[in-house]
């Protein structure tokens, strides 16, 4: 191989444009706009940004599939490790840059572990025996030496994204390019790659320069030694991840979501007027612990705060105080409306008792399963993958039938009922929004299930508009949905089924490929339908989402629900989720480790500032904070 | 670059293509193993029409790699290795056919090539059943009648399909095209 | 869940080890003898042949009759049809206007079934014991371009990831309220949605997978190597040896003194 240049970083970006070529006679779709970057030997690059902000084609266009397996309109250069990325061929580049996908499936090539890894070397046309210790070496970093003579098609996701990570290994690259590598894992799955990512760092050092793309932003602030935020195909932001991440309104109106510990400094801060920064638990807590001792408060925890502090006092009405329970100052979206919920005291909508399901009558998947849901609720199903979550889903709309006990949807029996009739009554929206589009717009996709259910004419269109309107998408409604960005098709099939007006949605896993700022949208438009009596049952991995919007959590494990209940009493209970194989929230972990402080259990970073700052009010008598008696 | 000898010359296929021929072999297969539909007199399976979209979209190499293929693994996979021989080349030379006539054409080539096709896919099963397998005219007319079948729905429910794919999807149009990028004018 | 699409077993039987290009090979030359016989002992011989070595592999016993079972039909439908159509010989055990029935008819088309069965069944003695991986790597080394030995690996990989891309995208259509007529033309119509569904996300997957060889080497101007390359042990070589002599001695017989050839 020749040497890379002395003093050539291993990837610059020099004012690189970069243009789709047009479909379908449309203009063309400009993804990087004037990109000027230069990442240094042994750096570790965190990027990020809003869906469609370019970052995938950042990472297509170090490996140089930008522009030469895309076509396209370029400007300017990208040159990696001395190579200009649209001269050079990218079986030559691949001897420089590796790349792992976000998608498994598309990572793989072979038909088994060792296949894989191998793959890449014997392109190359390494002699056999270099690549019999390449291969040994790769899967060792990545912890599946023992799987090697398995086919990769019965790995778990984690063990695919893994596999990927060693078949990119095993050519010896100086740059790794990992392009949302855990987007579509499991919280298990997530963190064996991040494992696996951490070995690499120690086992290589700075040998290898990493770019990390992530719309994880938590992961990023762990890993990275500088992040750069793009949007609408240029830098936003530039800088450490203590830097940029402090910066929390400007991220956010970026749509980025912002990583839960910033999001808490930047409470505090914006409170205290202090310049508190953290980006590890550890640190975190040290710096809390610091604080919370500076204001000479006792660590005994006899005295637990109180609710009803308020920072300005009448600026706007505090909810109810409901510490009296939870011993918390905020409440959650889960403790704000149960009172009239359970006041209601809502007639099911699905009964399910002691369901049983086994598939192909073999694999046990429901080891027997009981559970109400009601009209107006709103429940997140959780559990790590093979858990039952998506079997239990499948029999809340009849697409699986219990082969003992029932499932009563409305009161009709799945058994005797047929899917396409309970579809009136349940919607139900699949993780990957490509299953479900297949009409050329966004109005035709969104009309098909109600036309289905009978519905035309004035009736229909009313209908449609109604979905359209209330999902954001009334101006896409002559677009193509296939040629829509993820988070906008992501958006359009849940739209379509909406539009069959469903008593009960359920959504499985809906945010997966949204950015900060449409989660939050999407999660505008779920929590009106809840209000106005419509039951969702949300199926995810993102418990942060679930602390802030559920109303009740259940949690299955092998085919079994371990826990039911509020938020609150599920998430905070690590012993139940540590059953399941589940890590809890950094806030909630977080809490945890200030309970000496007199700190509750917390479940969002909201909720943690508020008890950090009226524990300091307690402790000081801090001017800002008024202490006025408890709920009585 | 590594050490090695420069290979020139033999059959290569773009990455692209690799990846394209593949997918389209596990769709052929898929759709002939696992998707069946009752007909009156039988059942029909979804490979013609698999091998038709692999066809008219593109094209005949395409086409006569899935072709050959898909339904050939379908058969080994399913105890009638006795057919792989015969489906191999049959299917092979449907799904070749197809697509130098029906590539990228309008409805009624479309409507051609699924003739042609569905002539090589009975006429082949029953110059294999009779000559080769020799399995006896009554079986042999019985496969016909079964091979009509599919010829038929092959071709009638491929052509919607490919012009709804390219009315849904329209990057298929050039998906097999060579990709060429230009410098931006400054 | 892949084991359906798949009649390998894996084990480590002779048979298993035999490099898969003999095995390839011999089973050719065996499948070949098969279709010239018509000698309803002579087939019934290669047909126990086939179970015996089956069973000396320790191949399945369930899959052996599943083999069976997916044949049922069509043998049966070989031995009904063939007196339709073959009046020769004697006796005649039923004669019903223009339909006779004779024994040699009969044994006819017994003898086809058995051929049938024997050819499907040889043809498993190096199916049900070679994986893919090694099939595909001896089409590869007898001759098969590398870039179809590639198009082959991805096709066997993605089959079960398709078929489960085809049940999820059918699930969200009967979810949003798609019923499918029972049969017929009309079911076939009502299937578009999920085709063209299923189609487009393949697509999507392909154009990364692409990617993904391209980024991997594939195309690099140099010759490539191999891991675990084939080598013929001694072993192997004897087996195609006696294996080959044996087969063009009965060929040979077949051929030119009509070993088989008849129904006795």
């Amino acid at each position: 191989m020749d040497a890379t240049a002395p003093g050539e970083p291993p990837i610059r970006f020099e004012r690189f444009t970069f243009r789709y070529p047009p479909v379908a006679g449309a203009a063309p779709v400009t993804a990087l706009e004037e990109i000027s970057l230069e990442v240094a030997a042994g750096e570790f690059l965190g990027i990020t940004g809003s869906t469609g902000s370019g970052k995938s084609t950042l990472c297509l266009a170090i490996a140089g599939l930008v522009p030469q397996e895309t076509g396209g309109i370029v400007g300017g250069s990208v040159v990696v490790t001395g190579w200009d990325t649209r001269y050079t061929p990218v079986p030559q580049l691949a001897t420089r840059v590796g790349v792992v996908f976000q998608d498994p499936e598309s990572n793989l090539v072979g038909l088994s572990v060792e296949d894989e890894v191998a793959f890449g070397p014997e392109n190359l046309g390494i002699p056999p025996a270099e690549i019999a210790r390449r291969v040994d070496w790769a899967l060792e970093v990545v912890g599946l030496s023992h799987e090697r003579n398995r086919l990769s098609a019965h790995l778990s996701g984690g063990q695919k994204q893994r596999l990927a990570i060693a078949a990119v290994l095993a050519m010896q690259p100086q740059i790794l390019v990992l392009d949302e590598p855990t987007a579509q894992l499991d919280p298990v799955g997530k963190e064996e790659v991040i494992a696996a990512v951490e070995r690499l760092r120690q086992e290589l050092g700075r040998r290898l320069t990493i770019v990390l793309v992530e719309s994880d932003t938590e992961l990023l602030s762990r890993f990275a030694d500088r992040i750069v935020v793009l949007h609408a195909g240029r830098v936003a932001l530039e800088g450490s991840p203590r830097a940029v991440f402090s910066r929390t309104q400007e991220l956010a109106a970026l749509g980025i979501r912002i990583p839960p510990l910033a999001e808490l400094a930047a409470r505090l801060n914006r409170a205290l007027g202090a310049e508190l920064s953290f980006l590890s638990q550890t640190e975190a807590e040290a710096a809390l612990a610091r604080l919370l001792e500076q204001t000479g408060l006792t660590r005994s925890n006899d005295q637990p705060p109180r609710a009803g502090h308020q920072e300005r006092p009448a600026a706007e009405p505090v909810p109810a105080p409901r510490q009296a329970r939870a011993g918390s100052l905020l409440t959650l979206a889960s403790e704000r409306d149960d009172q009239t919920l359970h006041a209601r005291e809502p007639a099911s909508l699905i009964e399910i008792e002691d369901a049983r399901y086994r598939y192909g009558g073999v694999y046990p998947a429901l080891n027997g399963v009981s559970l109400r849901i009601g009209a107006g609720e709103f429940l997140a199903l959780i559990g790590p993958n093979g858990s039952g979550k998506t079997t239990l889903a499948k029999h809340c709309n009849g697409l699986l039938r219990p082969e003992s006990g029932r499932v009563l949807v409305a009161g009709q029996d799945t058994r005797t009922t047929h899917v396409g009739q309970l579809a009136r009554t349940v919607g139900y929206a699949f993780q990957n929004p490509d299953h479900q589009l297949f009409l050329p717009s966004v109005a035709e996709e969104l009309a098909y299930g109600p036309r289905n259910l009978g519905l035309r004419g004035p009736e229909l269109r009313a209908r449609v508009d109604e979905a359209l309107e209330r999902f954001g998408l009334a101006e896409l409604r002559n677009r193509h949905p296939t040629l829509l960005g993820r988070g906008l098709r992501q958006l359009v099939a849940i739209a379509a089924v909406y539009a069959l007006s469903p008593r009960l949605l359920i959504l499985d896993e809906p945010t997966c490929g949204l950015d900060g700022q449409a989660t939050g949208r999407l999660m505008a438009t779920i929590e009106e339908l809840v209000a106005e009596g419509r039951s969702v049952l949300l199926i995810t991995h993102d418990l942060r989402l679930v602390a802030e919007h559920a109303r009740r959590v259940v949690l299955v494990h092998e085919g079994r629900i371990l826990g039911d209940g509020p938020p609150r009493q599920i998430l905070t209970d690590e012993a139940l989720l540590a059953r399941a194989g589940m890590a809890p929230l950094t806030i909630a972990r977080l809490s945890r480790g200030l309970s000496r402080y007199g700190i509750l259990p917390s479940l969002t970073e909201a909720e943690l500032a508020e008890a950090v700052l009226a524990r300091l009010a307690a402790g000081t008598g801090h001017s800002g904070l008024t202490r006025e008696g408890g709920p009585g | 670059m590594q050490q090695g000898r420069v290979v020139r010359g033999g059959f290569e296929l773009t990455p692209r293509l690799i990846a394209l021929a593949g997918v389209m072999i596990a769709v052929v297969f898929v759709a002939t193993r696992l998707i069946q539909v009752p007909i009156p007199g039988g059942y029909v399976h979804l490979g013609d029409i698999a091998i038709y979209f692999a066809s008219f979209t593109f094209g005949p190499l395409v086409g006569a790699i899935a072709g050959a293929l898909g339904p050939t693994l379908a058969d080994l996979s399913s105890g009638f290795a006795n057919y792989a021989p015969g489906t191999f080349v049959i299917h092979g030379l449907q799904g070749l056919v197809a697509g130098l006539i029906g590539w990228r054409a309008g409805l009624w080539r479309m409507a051609l090539a699924g003739l042609v096709g569905g002539v090589i896919l009975v006429g082949g099963y029953f110059i294999y059943d009779f000559f080769i397998l020799r399995v006896g005219t009554g079986t042999a007319i019985a496969d016909v009648w079964f091979n009509l079948g599919q010829a038929a729905t092959g071709a009638i429910v491929s052509i919607p399909l490919v012009l709804a794919v390219r009315k849904v999807y329209p990057p298929i149009e050039t998906w097999t095209a060579r990709r060429v990028w230009q410098e931006e004018p400054r | 869940m892949s084991a359906g699409y798949d009649l390998y077993a894996p084990g480590d039987s002779w048979l298993h080890r035999l490099d898969p290009r003999v095995k390839l090979i011999l089973t050719a030359m065996a499948a070949l003898l098969v279709l010239l016989w018509s000698s309803l002992p002579l087939l019934l011989a290669a047909l126990a042949l086939a179970h015996l070595l089956l069973a000396l592999a320790r191949y399945p016993r369930g899959l052996a009759i599943g083999v069976w079972r997916a044949l049922a039909p069509l043998l049966i439908l070989i031995v009904t049809l063939w007196p339709v159509f073959d009046r020769r010989g004697e006796p005649v055990l039923l004669a019903l206007g223009p339909l006779i029935v004779t024994g040699e008819a009969l044994l006819r088309g017994l003898a086809t079934a058995l051929r049938i069965a024997a050819l499907s069944f040889t043809l498993l003695l190096w199916l049900g014991t070679t994986d893919q991986r090694s099939l595909v790597r001896s089409l590869v080394r007898l001759g098969l371009p590398f870039s179809l030995g590639m198009a082959l690996t991805i096709g066997l990989r993605f089959i079960p990831t398709f078929a489960g891309v085809y049940q999820t995208v059918s699930e969200a259509f009967q979810a949003r309220g798609l019923t499918l007529p029972p049969r017929g033309l009309r079911r076939l119509q009502a299937m578009l949605p999920i085709l063209v569904a299923a189609l487009v996300t393949a697509l999507r997957m392909s154009e990364q997978l692409g990617w993904t060889l391209a980024a991997r080497g594939v195309g690099a101007p140099v010759r490539r190597t191999t891991l675990r390359d084939l080598a013929m042990r001694p072993a192997d070589w004897l087996a195609l040896a006696a294996g080959l002599a044996a087969g063009l001695a009965l060929l040979w017989l077949t051929l030119a003194e009509g070993l088989g050839r008849a129904l006795r």
